[in-house]
C-alpha cells in the first residue's frame, strides 16, 4: 500500500483517480491546485505525486520544481497529466523528479500501473518497508 | 560660337600639317640644319599650317555656300536644275529626310522611354510591399513609397548605401554577404525589421527576394519585400486558439473517458457512487457541448456567416425570462436575483435569441462567481443621448483586478482567482462581445473592484425599434 497525492483543479479528475487508487488498496490525498498540493506534499511525504499540468496559483511544473528544491521532497517521483500535449517537454527534461508525462484523456488503468511501477523503483519509505 | 571638333577638321589639320612639313623641309634645305634652321622649320610649319588650314577650310565650306546660294537663286528665279544638280539635290534631300527621320525617331524613343519610366514609377508606388533598386556597390538608385517605413530618415534614401540604411534589419547581414560574394541574384530569405515603434508590433517580418535586372550578378538589383507580419500574427493566433480549444476539449473528455473505463471494469459498485459518477459525466458532456456551441457561434460571427433576425426586441422582457430561468441556480446559492427595468420603452432592433444569450451568459456568470448569500441585479434603461438601451448586471462577487478587466473578453482568458469557484468554457464573454459589437454594433464592458463586485454592461442601438415607437 502506498500514499499517493492527486492534484488537479478539475474535481472530476481527482475524483476518478482517487477512486481507482483506493480500489487498488492505496491511500490518497487530494489537492485542487499546486499551492495546496505542495503544502500537503511537505506535510504527508507521499510515495508518488500525480499532478495536472495546468492549475491555478502553481502549475504542475512549478510544483515539481518546488519539490526538487526541498531536500525532504526531492526524491518523491512525480507523474504529470496534461491536456497540452507536447508544449512543455523541454521544461520537464530538466526536472529529474518528473518520471512520466501522460496526456489527457488517459486510462486510469495505465495510470495505476505507472504509479505502482514508480513506487517499486523508488526507495521505499521507512514506514512502508 | 565654338567650332565643333569634327573629322573634317581633323583631315584639314592633317593635310595642312603635311604641306607645312614639306615647306619646312624646303626651308631647312635653304638655311641648313642648325639652330636657326630648326627655328625656321618650326616657324614655317606653324605659319604654313595655319595658312593652308584656312585655305582648305574655305574651299570645303565654299561648296556648301555655293549650293545654298544656287538653291536660293533657283527659288528666287524659279530656275530649272540641270541633271547633275538634280542628282545632287535629290541625294541631299534624301539625306536631310533621313536626318529628320532619325531626329523624329530619337524624340519618339525618348518620349517612350520617359513614359515607360513614369509608368514604372507609378506601378512601384502602387505596390504594397517595399521595393528598393540598388547597384553593385550597394548604392540605392530607386525606392517606392512603401519602402519609406524601412528607412529611419525623412529624406530620400536615393544615393545612399543600402547596407547603412538597413542597419535595423536582419536583411543587412544578408546584403553584406551577397555584395561581398557578388552573389545576390536570385536570393530569397526571411528577415525581420525593427521599425522602432512603441509596442510589440515594432518588429515586422518580411520575405525578401533579390533579382538582378541584368540576370547576372552585376546588377542593378531589385530588392522586393513581402510583409508577412500580419499573416504571421494571424497564424500564431490560430495556432494559439487551436491549442487552447484542444486543452478545453480534452479536459472534460478525460474525465468522461476515465469514468467510462471504471464503469466498464465494474469498479464502481456502490449505487450512490455510481449515481455521482453518472452525474459528473453528464456535467462534462454538457460542458463539452457548450464549448463546441460557443466555438461554432463565435467562428460563425467572426466569419460573417451569421444572419441575425433583426426585429423589435424588448430587453426588459428578455431580462424577465432570464431571471425566471436562472432563479433556481441563484436560490441554490442563496443569492438574491432581481431585475429592475426602467418604466420606458426598452425595445431595440436586434436578434432576440442572441441578445437573450448575452443577458443569460452575463447573469449566470454573476451567479457563478458570487459567494453564497450575495446579490445579483439586472438593470435595464435607455440612454437618450446615445439612442441606446443599456443592460447592466451587477453582483457582489469577487471583483476583477483592474489590469485584467479588458482581457476577460478574450477567448479562453480566465481570472485565476475565479478558477477555484467555478468552471467555464472560457468563451462565454467572447461570444457576448461578438454578439453585441459585431452583430448589433453595440458596446460591452465591465467596471469592477476586487472584493466589492462587478458590473458587466452592454448597450445596443435602438435602431428602427425607436423610430416605430416614436
Amino acid at each position: 500500500m502506498s500514499l499517493i497525492l492527486v492534484a488537479d483543479d478539475e474535481s472530476h479528475i481527482v475524483q476518478v483517480l482517487a477512486l481507482k487508487f483506493r480500489n487498488a488498496g492505496h491511500d490518497v490525498i487530494e489537492a485542487n491546485d499546486g499551492e495546496e498540493a505542495l503544502d500537503l506534499v511537505r506535510e504527508h511525504q507521499p510515495d508518488v505525486v500525480v499532478t495536472d499540468m495546468q492549475m491555478p496559483f502553481m502549475n504542475g511544473i512549478e510544483l515539481a520544481r518546488a519539490m526538487l528544491g526541498d531536500s525532504t521532497t526531492a526524491s518523491i517521483p512525480v507523474l504529470i497529466l496534461t491536456a497540452r500535449g507536447w508544449a512543455m517537454d523541454e521544461c520537464i527534461a530538466m526536472l529529474s523528479n518528473v518520471k512520466s508525462v501522460q496526456s489527457k484523456p488517459f486510462s486510469p488503468r495505465e495510470i495505476l500501473s505507472l504509479v505502482e511501477g514508480l513506487v517499486d523503483t523508488a526507495t521505499p519509505r521507512s514506514e512502508c518497508s | 560660337m565654338a567650332r565643333r571638333f569634327t573629322w573634317d577638321n581633323m583631315i584639314l589639320i592633317a593635310m595642312s600639317s603635311a604641306c607645312a612639313t614639306v615647306l619646312g623641309g624646303l626651308a631647312t634645305g635653304i638655311f641648313g640644319f642648325d639652330l636657326m634652321g630648326v627655328a625656321a622649320l618650326l616657324g614655317a610649319s606653324v605659319v604654313g599650317s595655319l595658312i593652308i588650314y584656312v585655305m582648305m577650310a574655305r574651299a570645303s565650306t565654299r561648296v556648301a555656300d555655293e549650293l545654298i546660294s544656287r538653291i536660293e537663286d533657283m527659288i528666287e528665279n524659279d530656275a530649272r536644275v540641270n541633271e547633275f544638280e538634280s542628282v545632287r539635290f535629290l541625294d541631299l534631300q534624301d539625306r536631310i529626310a533621313a536626318m529628320h527621320a532619325r531626329g523624329r525617331e530619337d524624340t519618339a524613343s525618348r518620349q517612350v522611354a520617359i513614359a515607360r519610366s513614369e509608368e514604372i514609377l507609378e506601378v512601384l508606388s502602387m505596390l504594397e510591399g517595399p521595393v528598393v533598386v540598388f547597384d553593385r556597390m550597394g548604392t540605392i538608385r530607386l525606392t517606392n513609397a512603401a519602402s519609406d517605413s524601412l528607412f529611419r530618415c525623412s529624406e530620400s534614401p536615393t544615393g545612399t548605401g543600402i547596407v547603412q540604411m538597413l542597419e535595423h534589419s536582419t536583411l543587412r547581414e544578408q546584403l553584406i554577404d551577397g555584395l561581398s560574394e557578388g552573389a545576390l541574384h536570385g536570393r530569397l530569405f526571411d528577415c525581420e525589421h525593427d521599425t522602432k515603434q512603441d509596442g510589440e508590433d515594432s518588429i515586422r517580418q518580411f520575405k525578401a527576394s533579390i533579382l538582378s535586372l541584368g540576370d547576372s550578378d552585376d546588377g542593378p538589383f531589385v530588392l522586393s519585400l513581402l510583409d508577412l507580419t500580419r499573416e504571421n500574427r494571424v497564424s500564431r493566433m490560430k495556432s494559439d486558439f487551436v491549442s487552447k480549444a484542444s486543452h478545453e476539449l480534452r479536459t472534460p473528455m478525460a474525465s468522461i473517458r476515465a469514468y467510462l473505463e471504471m464503469l466498464v471494469d465494474d469498479e464502481i459498485t456502490d449505487e450512490d457512487e455510481r449515481t455521482k459518477v453518472l452525474r459528473s459525466m453528464l456535467q462534462d458532456t454538457d460542458r463539452l457541448s457548450a464549448l463546441v456551441d460557443n466555438m461554432l457561434n463565435i467562428s460563425k460571427i467572426e466569419a460573417g456567416m451569421v444572419r441575425p433576425v433583426l426585429e423589435r426586441t424588448d430587453l426588459g422582457d428578455i431580462s424577465e425570462r432570464v431571471l425566471h430561468r436562472l432563479g433556481p441556480a441563484a436560490s441554490e446559492k442563496n443569492i438574491s436575483l432581481s431585475t429592475s427595468p426602467a418604466p420606458v420603452d426598452l425595445s431595440v432592433e436586434g436578434d432576440a435569441a442572441m441578445l437573450e444569450q448575452v443577458v443569460e451568459n452575463l447573469a449566470s456568470n454573476a451567479i457563478k462567481y458570487t459567494p453564497e448569500g450575495g446579490r445579483v441585479s439586472i438593470a435595464i434603461d435607455t440612454d437618450p443621448l446615445e439612442r441606446t438601451v443599456v443592460v447592466s448586471i451587477t453582483d457582489t462577487g469577487l471583483g476583477i483586478p483592474s489590469d485584467v478587466q479588458e482581457r476577460v473578453f478574450e477567448k479562453f482568458f480566465r481570472v485565476t482567482s475565479y478558477e477555484r469557484m467555478a468552471k467555464g468554457t472560457g468563451l462565454g464573454l467572447n461570444l457576448c462581445r461578438n454578439i453585441v459589437e459585431s452583430v448589433h454594433q453595440g458596446r460591452i464592458g465591465v467596471d469592477s473592484r476586487v472584493g466589492e463586485g462587478s458590473r458587466f454592461w452592454f448597450s445596443v442601438p435602438v435602431g428602427f425599434a425607436g423610430a416605430r415607437a416614436a
